[in-house]
């Protein structure tokens, strides 16, 4: 209760309506993603206090959920890869003449699933919290390991591919000091890597300078669309709506929790459930009501479960996740298992703002479609100049250098070929986040055992972890196999 | 989903891919030179160079792997084509002005900066009309620094217009 205290302080209250409002933007705006607009701001970040800045940035990251199903639904374009399900019935609705009770479905479902999941978090993450207590360097390693493994294989793509990101991640983490005895590493004598690669600047690389290449690379388009009328869905809209709900919301704030899961993930498993379970399942992909009601309750629950690992672990599940973390790392806050009790009002304050803004964006979304629809129209030119800019700002703001735009150029282009050749950058930035920890949570465990390799399966947590990483690392292989053996 | 998919859902062809693998192959091999004089440590101490080397060696396999996969044109490659010509010569601007921004970012200062690589974007790859982009570029440079440098107190460099 504490908590509601904090986050109904004028200044906070403030902060979280921003933030939602900035991620709706986001949201609806193709090309702009909450990760980018997150690296984007954590330059602002500096000049706040830690409860204001990760109020607002959270507000963006379950803001732009809600906004992501705006531009699904009308344009059948996902403004967020997570709203790509919302498309397929969503879309087939506003053909049908009902996208406004399919916006206002979206936006009920994602409120009714956000609340719920901010409840979840409350019982969830102390638990998880306590038990992390236990957990020792040895235990550490092989919870990253795992993390990493699932991102590797869930987050689409071919899995070799997601490997060899990990690695490259992985290794571009050991540019700088060593964390143990401090020497130097793949420095080549050039001062301004010595602390390491910054992230803001890789992340603004990859996820906003990357974005406006591979955008822009296409000639210049027009959308035409026009405001729906009448956002409220019939009785039996919501009688058909409720099971999915309910599914979805189950199903994605537990999809959020688990590593390399998150929002996208749980909207297509819920999809696929809703089609094993939904009244109308012949329906779906038709125009059913249920296939816009689930994927939105599922992202929206996703992206609240995600939380979870970030501030019981310190471990990032997704990119958002990671750059949450640049934030609180930014404000001096490392995220553990003792963040609740050594940070209550961060954390409970954070919790409640969460209330707060998923009741904003509710009274925010339905009346504004309006306005957004209008701000669609907004030809992306005028937007691309002004996402590079704001970029360039932040990367050159971190630490004063020209070097790091430079970074953020070279990372941009990066990303821009991982784009076209198939490689996802999601693997890469968790593993640069994590690869410090890692090496010293495996350098720790391996001079405290006295190099003894035994300790990660000796010690019973770590065995279980490590018993998960073989299982997730084999499981996709011995698919292929059988299918392969069977076609 | 293998060699029989179609040409629009490959995206980036068979070649790309094994050139891909190799560059990837070669960034471990680069690594694993480039920290050859780390310390390894042993086993009860790892050094320094434990970590590098041995994701260097694994990231060799992995790249080593993927190139031999995509030579067999098994790794169906699920990425986006290339861009035409057209696509090419936007991308190639893009980073030009970004690049040239970075060169001189100091020395002409933000406001200069950006709105040149405004003017380009707008005009050389939007294909807006020549007023406009030199209008929206000056008014946007502005803004942004109004903003961000008297506003949030961001440490942006003034460059010519100190000077002038």
């Amino acid at each position: 209760m504490h908590g509601f205290g904090v986050a109904l302080e004028p200044a906070r209250l403030l902060y979280c309506f921003v933030g939602v409002l900035v991620g709706t933007l986001v949201g609806i705006l193709p090309g702009l993603g909450p990760a980018a607009t997150i690296a984007l701001l954590l330059p602002v970040t500096y000049h706040l206090d830690t409860v204001s800045a990760i109020i607002m940035l959270a507000g963006i990251y379950y803001g732009s959920q809600y906004g992501g199903s705006t531009t699904a639904i009308l344009l059948r374009i996902p403004g967020e890869s997570s709203s790509l399900m919302t498309t397929l019935d969503g879309y087939q609705m506003a053909l049908q003449g009902r996208a406004g009770p399919a916006l206002g479905m979206a936006a009920i479902a994602s409120f009714i699933a956000g609340t719920v999941s901010v409840i979840g978090l409350m019982l969830v993450a102390p638990q998880i919290g306590r038990l992390a207590l236990a957990f020792g360097p040895a235990e550490y390693f092989s919870l990253m390991l795992l993390g990493l493994t699932l991102v590797a294989y869930l987050t689409g793509g071919a899995p070799l591919k997601a490997v060899a990101m990990v690695l490259a991640g992985l290794l571009v983490a050991t540019i700088g000091q060593d964390p143990v005895a401090g020497t130097e590493r793949y420095t080549f004598g050039i001062g301004s890597l010595f602390d390491g690669l910054d992230l803001v600047p890789v992340f603004m690389g990859l996820f906003g300078v990357a974005e406006v290449l591979a955008t822009m690379e296409q000639p210049p388009g027009e959308a035409r669309i026009s405001a729906p009328k009448g956002l409220m869905p019939t009785r039996a809209d919501f009688r058909d709506a409720a099971g999915p709900i309910a599914r979805g919301t189950f199903l994605g704030f537990w999809l959020g929790v688990l590593p390399g899961g998150g929002a996208t993930i749980a909207s297509v498993v819920s999809y696929v459930t809703e089609k094993r379970f939904a009244r109308h399942r012949d329906m779906l992909g038709k125009g059913a009501i249920e296939g816009v009601a689930a994927p939105e309750a599922a992202n929206n629950a996703a992206s609240t479960g995600s939380f979870i690992p970030l501030l019981t672990l310190g471990i990032p599940t997704n990119v958002v996740m990671a750059m949450m973390l640049a934030a609180l790392t930014l404000q001096g806050i490392r995220p553990g298992p003792l963040l609740i009790q050594q940070q209550p009002v961060l954390f409970w304050g954070v919790v409640a703002s969460m209330y707060v803004g998923n009741l904003m964006l509710l009274v925010l979304n339905l009346p504004l479609v309006g306005v957004f629809v209008r701000i669609l129209r907004l030809p992306y030119t005028y937007l691309a100049p002004v996402i590079l800019l704001v970029c360039m700002i932040g990367a050159y703001s971190v630490n004063v250098q020209v070097t790091d735009v430079l970074v953020m150029l070279v990372f941009g282009v990066l990303g821009w070929a991982f784009r076209k050749l198939g490689y996802d950058a999601t693997p890469f930035v968790l593993a640069l986040i994590l690869g410090r920890p890692m090496e010293e949570s495996l350098r720790l465990a391996l001079s405290l055992s006295q190099g003894d390799f035994s300790v990660f399966v000796r010690e019973p947590i770590s065995a279980v972890l490590l018993a998960a990483v073989v299982l997730a690392a084999g499981f996709p292989l011995l698919r292929g196999r059988l299918r392969r053996s069977r076609g | 989903m293998t060699a029989e998919a179609s040409p629009a859902q490959r995206g980036v062809g068979g070649r790309s891919q094994l050139v891909a693998g190799l560059v990837v192959a070669a960034i471990g091999a680069f690594a694993l030179i480039a920290g050859w004089g780390l310390d390894l440590g042993a086993l009860r101490r790892p050094g320094p160079g434990f970590f590098p080397l041995s994701l260097s060696v694994l990231l060799i396999a992995a790249g080593i792997a993927i190139a031999w996969r995509a030579a067999a044109s098994v790794l169906a490659g699920r990425g986006e084509p290339w861009p035409d010509r057209a696509g090419a010569r936007r991308v190639v601007t893009m980073i030009a002005a970004l690049s040239a921004m970075t060169l001189f970012f100091e020395s002409l200062g933000f406001v200069a900066c950006a709105a040149g690589v405004t003017f380009v974007m707008l005009r050389f790859v939007g294909g807006r009309g020549w007023v406009t982009s030199a209008v929206f570029g000056v008014v946007l440079a502005a803004c942004l620094y109004l903003m961000f440098a008297r506003w949030l107190g961001v440490d942006l460099p003034t460059g010519i217009l100190a000077r002038m």
